[in-house]
């Protein structure tokens, strides 16, 4: 062992640990994700009373907007959003995502033929969001809602489509 | 093969005979520790890169987003706080180590012929460093960074001539906004760290031509050692150092959370970084027609003075012995540099009475009453007088009054605990405690002191103890929390403040100001609501079981909503209602903000807690421990070494 060879691997040995330290973290930092704002609030959809009863033969399930404040990071945006509300009696409604699980294109009621349909991919749907017929790989994606003073409160996610499984997108 | 594949890349791309360069040499009278500090402050200057670079992965310049962009870096992204904490510590780790490397050439007379050209480089990187440092502070666009900015171009709107256009240029405009920022922006992320690259390099290619002084003695600049690998292992180990010392600095004293820049805040004191003290302090002596001195003449001379140096001292000898004329004059400008930034910290700016500083985000935590006499002589008194037959303290004593172990942590002013003392009913008219009016003013000092200092046992979480104020009141705690979660539907989203981490001690200004008139002094509430449901106006120390979160962003959001729209408390006509403060602008976002982190700090809640603490702990613990490790096994490596030196 020479002082040479004892200077140069100390050189290498503090060297390397040093972009190690620091390497580590600075990878972290941009590959993993942060937990921040994972929680979502409910937004107000107005009174279960304006809301159309869908199981009367003349009426049809109801497409409604509101507005859906978004945690993006450290900016808070609020973006319009739409759901669909489909309404058995005033205490039992169900709130479906707007998107068509099979790709993510937007589906329409079709009055006539009382079933969801995607102009996309021809995915149907039953009134109550079963897969009718088409491509999809699972049902209309329900959101949790609430009835709260009269009011429908809705939590707006977003799902990954093109799978069976209903898995929600952080 | 190899040996081919190096040939071919060589021939095409220099490099080796290019490091070789760099790290060929050899130096007069061998390496030294003396000899780390341009390295060091190399090595820094890579790491502010890097760090700097990493920012810009999530940092925004935008004055509504720069705050609250770079706390998201902070609090959220995992070992934000390092990347963060390494460019704010390396900042002012680099200044001192720049000073110590000047003052290390200075000594050595490195700078006489033929190196003067890399002393004149050196005092351009030395102003570079400065400019880095001031339009660096201004990037996170919060109280100390905006009012320093503030009060750097407003003086360098003072110099005579010109200062008018270079107030313009550095603001974008006559006032501090959104292109002020801006050009910070551009300044401190390009314009200022590639010039400083390129008189890096030339700095590095001048000092190779002629190499290192060495030694002061003729006789001992005969031996030499290699600059590879034997200095380089030294610049390690010290930077090595200067790493862990970051890791710890980040990881244990974290920059504080000033606050967002609130330009209508007319309270806050405004003063420069530490670099810039000096230079603060020396303008306070010129007034009116002679401010041109401080701002322009004596900066300006400071400069001269370090341009003409190596023109002075021509004298050939190297040492510091032969040459006190240099070292006296180096010793007063060091010293009259040390004197007026220490002035600079102890001052205040004339004319500002108010003395609010927002270093800290959080209230300090007191001293254990038992290192202090006279809160030694309050616990007497406390135990005398028979308080512990209605207040607990660490876990013994009745449940009649409020638990007292953290009474210091309520920020309770002197005059305000005597009072509660010896006039209860002054602050609560419903109060059942009786008036110790018998006690002597220095008794009342001692027990006040007990009270405000640290007692055992780890505070019961906010959670716990509003049943207590439940029970008061006469309200199960399960419609409270109904109520609440019946509040909150109505309520709506949070505001943009809920994404701001706001500065403590300016909320609880704030808050006194904006809150106490109805929630009670720091909080306690207690105040009579007719006509609502549970009667009274909701204490927010402890607050509702409801909305209380350990995670500092849910708790947050939870009260925000309430400030943001309002509230209408449930009840048949309750008189009060809570003000939408935000949705009327009657509160700016920053200030909702600040009112937020200290109703957080009084819950014992803090808002700029990182997402994983325990990470940042472990981290230091991990390179510190690889650090020292290393340096055992050099140790032994090294004595090895020398033994077998001596055998043969």
């Amino acid at each position: 062992m020479s002082r040479r060879t004892f200077f140069k691997s100390a050189s290498i040995g503090i060297g390397s640990a040093l972009t190690i330290v620091l390497g580590y973290p600075l990878i972290t930092s941009i590959v993993s994700k942060s937990k921040a704002f994972a929680a979502k609030v409910f937004s107000n959809l107005g009174p279960v009373n304006s809301i159309r009863n869908s199981f009367i033969p003349s009426e049809q399930p109801t497409r409604l907007n509101f507005s859906n404040t978004v945690q993006d990071a450290f900016i808070s945006k609020i973006n319009p959003e739409q759901v669909w509300v489909v309404k058995k009696s005033p205490k039992n409604i169900k709130v479906y995502s707007p998107v068509c699980p099979h790709l993510g294109c937007r589906y329409n009621w079709d009055e006539e033929r009382k079933q969801f349909i995607c102009p996309c991919h021809n995915s149907v749907y039953s009134i109550d969001g079963k897969v009718v017929s088409g491509p999809a790989p699972r049902g209309l994606d329900e959101l949790s809602s609430k009835i709260e003073n009269q009011n429908l409160y809705v939590k707006y996610e977003e799902f990954q489509v093109g799978i069976p499984q209903k898995t929600v997108i952080d | 093969m190899q040996q081919k594949n190096r040939n071919w890349l060589s021939e095409r791309l220099p490099l080796g005979r290019f490091i070789n360069a760099m790290l060929d040499e050899k130096i007069p009278g061998g390496p030294s520790f003396f000899y780390v500090l341009g390295s060091a402050t190399l090595f820094l200057f890579f790491l502010q890169v890097v760090t700097g670079i990493w920012q810009l992965f999530y940092y925004v310049p935008t004055v509504d987003h720069a705050y609250s962009s770079s706390s998201y870096l902070r609090i959220h992204v995992p070992y934000g706080w390092l990347i963060y904490g390494i460019h704010y510590w390396g900042a002012n780790i680099m200044a001192v180590l720049v000073a110590l490397h000047i003052i290390r050439v200075f000594i050595w007379g490195a700078y006489k012929k033929p190196r003067e050209l890399t002393w004149l480089l050196g005092v351009m990187l030395l102003l570079l460093t400065a400019g880095l440092i001031f339009t660096g502070a201004a990037l996170p666009w919060d109280e100390t960074g905006y009012w320093a900015t503030e009060v750097g171009t407003g003086i360098a709107g003072t110099i005579p001539v010109i200062g008018s256009y270079l107030e313009a240029f550095l603001r974008g405009g006559s006032s501090m906004g959104q292109i002020t920022l801006s050009r910070f922006f551009a300044l401190h992320t390009a314009l200022i760290p590639a010039l400083a690259f390129i008189i890096i390099v030339f700095h590095l290619i001048a000092f190779r031509k002629y190499g290192s002084v060495g030694p002061w003695k003729e006789s001992k600049r005969k031996k030499t050692g290699d600059f590879w690998p034997d200095q380089v292992a030294i610049d390690l180990i010290v930077t090595g150092f200067i790493f862990v010392l970051l890791v710890w600095l980040s990881a244990f004293h974290p920059a504080p959370f000033t606050g967002p820049a609130d330009p209508a805040d007319a309270a806050f004191e405004p003063k420069p970084e530490w670099n810039f003290l000096f230079l603060y302090q020396l303008l306070k002596l010129f007034k009116g027609p002679y401010e041109f001195i401080g701002t322009i003449v004596i900066p300006f001379f400071i400069i001269l003075l370090f341009i003409i140096t190596p023109f002075v001292d021509k004298k050939v000898s190297h040492s510091p012995l032969k040459r006190m004329g240099m070292m006296t004059g180096g010793l007063v400008f060091v010293l009259f540099i040390l004197i007026y930034t220490i002035l600079g910290v102890k001052s205040k700016p004339a004319g500002n009475n108010i003395n609010i500083s927002v270093s800290s985000n959080t209230i300090k935590k007191p001293k254990s009453y038992t290192s202090s006499p006279t809160a030694m002589k309050g616990d007497s008194i406390y135990n005398t007088y028979g308080c512990a037959a209605c207040h607990t303290i660490s876990g013994s004593g009745g449940k009649i009054g409020p638990d007292l172990t953290n009474e210091y942590m309520r920020n309770r002013s002197v005059q305000w605990l005597s009072l509660q003392i010896t006039n209860s009913k002054a602050h609560f008219p419903s109060s059942v405690m009786p008036d110790y009016s018998m006690l002597s003013k220095t008794q009342l000092g001692n027990l006040v002191e007990y009270l405000n200092s640290a007692h055992p046992e780890a505070a019961k979480t906010p959670a716990d103890s509003v049943t207590v104020n439940i029970a008061k009141t006469g309200i199960t705690s399960d419609s409270l929390a109904a109520y609440t979660k019946m509040q909150m539907g109505k309520l709506g989203a949070p505001g943009e403040a809920a994404s701001i981490v706001g500065n403590v001690v300016v909320g609880r200004k704030l808050f006194a100001i904006n809150c106490a008139s109805c929630h009670g002094v720091e909080g306690i509430g207690g105040d009579t609501n007719y006509g609502s449901e549970i009667g009274i106006i909701p204490a927010l120390y402890p607050v509702n079981k409801a909305l209380y979160s350990q995670n500092p962003t849910q708790f947050t959001e939870n009260i925000d909503v309430f400030i943001q729209h309002g509230s209408v408390p449930v009840g048949a006509y309750p008189v009060q209602k809570m003000l939408d403060y935000g949705d009327s602008n009657s509160l700016t976002q920053p200030q909702i903000a600040n009112i937020e982190a200290y109703i957080l700090n009084l819950n014992h809640v803090n808002r700029a807690q990182i997402e994983a603490p325990e990470s940042a702990k472990i981290f230091f613990y991990i390179t510190a421990i690889l650090y020292l490790t290393l340096m055992l096994w050099l140790i032994i490596y090294w004595r090895i070494i020398n033994k077998n030196q001596h055998g043969k």
